[in-house]
């Protein structure tokens, strides 16, 4: 073998070496054959959280941070007066948008439709875990991992207290994690098929959804629209 | 050689790299391709789609042994078809609504082969995340002339059911294909029937959170529940209304006509009462045979544990042992169900369903007799009906006052409980149930199930029994409530 010959071979080990750390740690792991439903668990990797770094806090109220008030005006009423062009809305404006919703359909106490956390384990992984409460006992407490790669949910089975009754699940599945985020949706329904659903963190308002039978009107982070039903 | 070295470095750079989807889109959906899809529901969508080892024509079938409950089966079909088709598949993301769509293009499963070992891979993935709470999120109201092959029907999130129409007969009654949880757990085999269902049932009202006492209404403009179908993906994180051909006419007919406007939108030939009674009889059948099931399925559920537990396996040697002792309630008596397994094999509202299918006949035959005499039926089928309903003059509630006799195992529709108490026949069922004798409950054995006399083996009234109560069924009111949509149809 030359010399030519054994840096080459060399550097063909060294590739694979090289090919071989990476698929290990950047590509995600998989069982190439194997087709068994197993459930993704975090259950036993977490134990002790890692506390948000102040960055990470405003990090977090970032992602929340977009609020009706930050929508041109111009955008918000040419889209209320395309929904409701009959109406004298001069005196609605985003701030008493809800209170309005609510005189008009004659609306009130508000229903809980979804709780909807975020949370960080110690490895700052995503866990988000739902509380649907119409849902089946066995579905009214979802958790999933966000995946760091694509996004993406995958459903964990396996928390603490997941097989007791609903207020134990919540609170085993919030041991997940660092709580970072809890938006609360909720509901209020008028005696002509009005619909107003309401997002919040906190108290601050994330989404507005008001619909009638034959029109649909929301405000959220991107914009505010109205859809109106052609007949 | 140093070129080629090279090659096969930047050859396994990009085997490690590359990113593939489930499956490659050569085709977008269109007008041709919904049609295509409808009718490969028609043809396709049999029970034992995931049952059958082979396909008609020999090939091995390769969605054999795959597990699906009823959410999942609707969402199955939409997948399959897009992956046979190279169409893609894309619904909203229940976890982050927000977040990115799911879709064939998910990446996640690049390591697993390609072709059917990575769709079966994604098929149990989206299963985990979808549910019938998520279905309103990826389909639209469609109006009733729209209805047909591949249309959904989703039920309020109290009864949290959906099931996909196969076909509607010339009568306008649809062949609808379903599954339940029970169902996922017992076999491969998905399950069908052949009436729409209970529009009250579809409907019924959601139960205040905070407040036991009140109830949402569900049947109201907007609502979620009823005849959907598929979104276009553009219109996934939309407002309903803004889909072309969204339509809330289901909502405003009115309850009581909702059936059978479905029906009559549809229907080319007029259905007689013979052929309705007979029908709805059928249906009635089909429910009996799945609660046979599924009380089978407790019972083999409550077998393993108590022999295992029994056999001091370890959570290790055991899915039931670890499934038991994993269970933060679990109770102190072993041979009780826990919180979880209690939850799925009880059966109180399979059983109401069961009674509204046999009431529903009932009121048809009662009021077909009254408006057309007894000469529209067959001689022979009036003779079995009256196996079923002897008083049929009376009310329901007064029949089962009245009726006291035990029907022999050999009429309409027996069925095989177990070896032990061998058959029982649809009308001794239904004498049972309408007297309140059926118990839901899974702690109490076949016997109590199935309206025997109580024996010790029963442990209802003695395991914890969490939220759950048996009541007597009003039949009075089940009866009245029949009787609108009854009298509405004919």
């Amino acid at each position: 073998m030359t010399k030519k010959q054994k840096s080459g071979v060399g550097f063909l080990i060294v590739s694979i070496l090289v090919a071989w750390w990476f698929v290990n740690n950047f590509v995600p792991k998989q069982d190439a054959t194997a087709l068994s439903e197993d459930k993704p668990s975090i259950f036993t990797e977490i134990k002790q959280h890692k506390p948000l770094t102040p960055i990470e806090e405003n990090l977090a109220a970032e992602s929340i941070s977009a609020k009706l008030e930050s929508k041109p005006e111009h955008e918000f009423k040419a889209q209320l007066e395309k929904c409701f062009p009959e109406s004298d809305l001069k005196n609605v404006t985003k701030e008493n948008l809800i209170s309005y919703f609510e005189r008009k359909a004659n609306l009130s106490n508000p229903r809980l439709e979804l709780e909807h956390y975020e949370l960080r384990t110690k490895e700052a992984k995503q866990v988000v875990v739902q509380m649907i409460p119409g849902e089946e006992p066995k579905d009214q407490v979802r958790v999933f991992s966000i995946s760091e790669e694509d996004g993406l949910p995958d459903r964990i089975h396996e928390f603490p207290n997941a097989k007791s009754e609903i207020a134990e699940r919540i609170k085993g599945a919030l041991t997940l994690g660092e709580l970072v985020q809890k938006n609360e949706t909720t509901q209020q329904q008028g005696a002509l098929g009005e619909l107003l659903e309401i997002e919040k963190f906190k108290d601050k308002v994330l989404r507005i959804r008001y619909s009638e039978p034959d029109l649909d009107f929301s405000c959220d982070n991107a914009k505010c629209e109205c859809f109106k039903l052609t007949k | 050689m140093m070129k080629q070295l090279l090659s096969v470095f930047v050859f396994l750079m990009m085997c490690a790299s590359a990113k593939a989807a489930i499956w490659t889109e050569e085709n977008q959906w269109s007008e041709d391709y919904e049609k295509q899809y409808k009718e490969w529901v028609r043809t396709n969508a049999k029970v034992n789609f995931f049952s059958a080892e082979k396909k008609p024509n020999g090939e091995p079938n390769p969605y054999y042994g795959i597990r699906v409950d009823c959410a999942d089966l609707v969402y199955s079909y939409r997948i399959i078809f897009a992956y046979e088709n190279k169409l893609p598949f894309v619904i909203a993301n229940p976890a982050s609504p927000r977040g990115p769509l799911i879709s064939n293009q998910v990446s996640r499963f690049d390591k697993v082969a390609e072709g059917i070992p990575r769709l079966r891979r994604f098929l149990v993935w989206v299963y985990d995340i979808v549910g019938t709470s998520s279905l309103n999120l990826d389909t639209y109201s469609i109006p009733f002339k729209e209805i047909g092959s591949g249309t959904i029907i989703l039920t309020s999130k109290k009864n949290h059911h959906s099931w996909t129409i196969v076909d509607i007969s010339k009568t306008g009654n649809p062949h609808l294909i379903y599954n339940s949880t029970v169902g996922r757990e017992s076999g491969f085999q998905v399950q069908e029937r052949q009436s729409w269902p209970n529009p009250f049932w579809v409907f019924e009202p959601e139960v205040a959170r905070d407040d036991e006492t009140k109830t949402i209404n569900v049947y109201k403009s907007g609502s979620y529940a009823g005849f959907r179908y598929w979104r276009p993906t553009e219109f996934l994180k939309q407002p309903e209304i803004s889909v072309p051909g969204f339509s809330d006419e289901q909502h405003t007919v009115g309850l009581g006509k909702w059936k059978t406007a479905a029906q009559s939108s549809h229907a080319k030939v007029k259905e007689t009462i013979d052929q309705v009674v007979m029908r709805l009889l059928k249906d009635a059948c089909a429910d009996y045979k799945q609660r046979v099931e599924s009380v089978r399925d407790a019972e083999t559920f409550k077998s393993n544990l108590a022999d295992d537990l029994a056999a001091g396996k370890t959570e290790e040697q055991s899915s039931y042992v670890r499934d038991f002792m994993r269970d933060e309630n679990k109770p102190s008596d072993q041979r009780c169900m826990t919180y979880g397994k209690f939850d799925e094999f009880s059966t109180p509202s399979r059983d109401k369903r069961f009674v509204d299918a046999l009431m529903l006949a009932r009121t048809y035959l009662r009021e077909g007799i009254t408006k057309y005499g007894e000469k529209a039926f067959a001689a022979e089928n009036m003779k079995m009906y009256k196996t079923i309903f002897p008083l049929i003059s009376l009310s329901a509630a007064d029949e089962v006052a009245k009726d006291k006799t035990e029907k022999a195992s050999n009429l309409f529709c027996s069925l095989k409980i177990n070896d032990t108490l061998g058959e029982l026949s649809l009308p001794e069922v239904k004498r049972r149930l309408f007297l309140g004798r059926l118990s839901s409950n899974p702690n109490d054995a076949p016997t109590r199930r199935f309206g025997y006399p109580k024996t010790s083996k029963d442990l209802g009234s003695s395991c914890p029994a969490y939220d759950f109560q048996q009541k007597p069924y009003n039949l009075q009111e089940i009866e009245q409530e029949m009787l609108k949509e009854v009298k509405t149809a004919l």
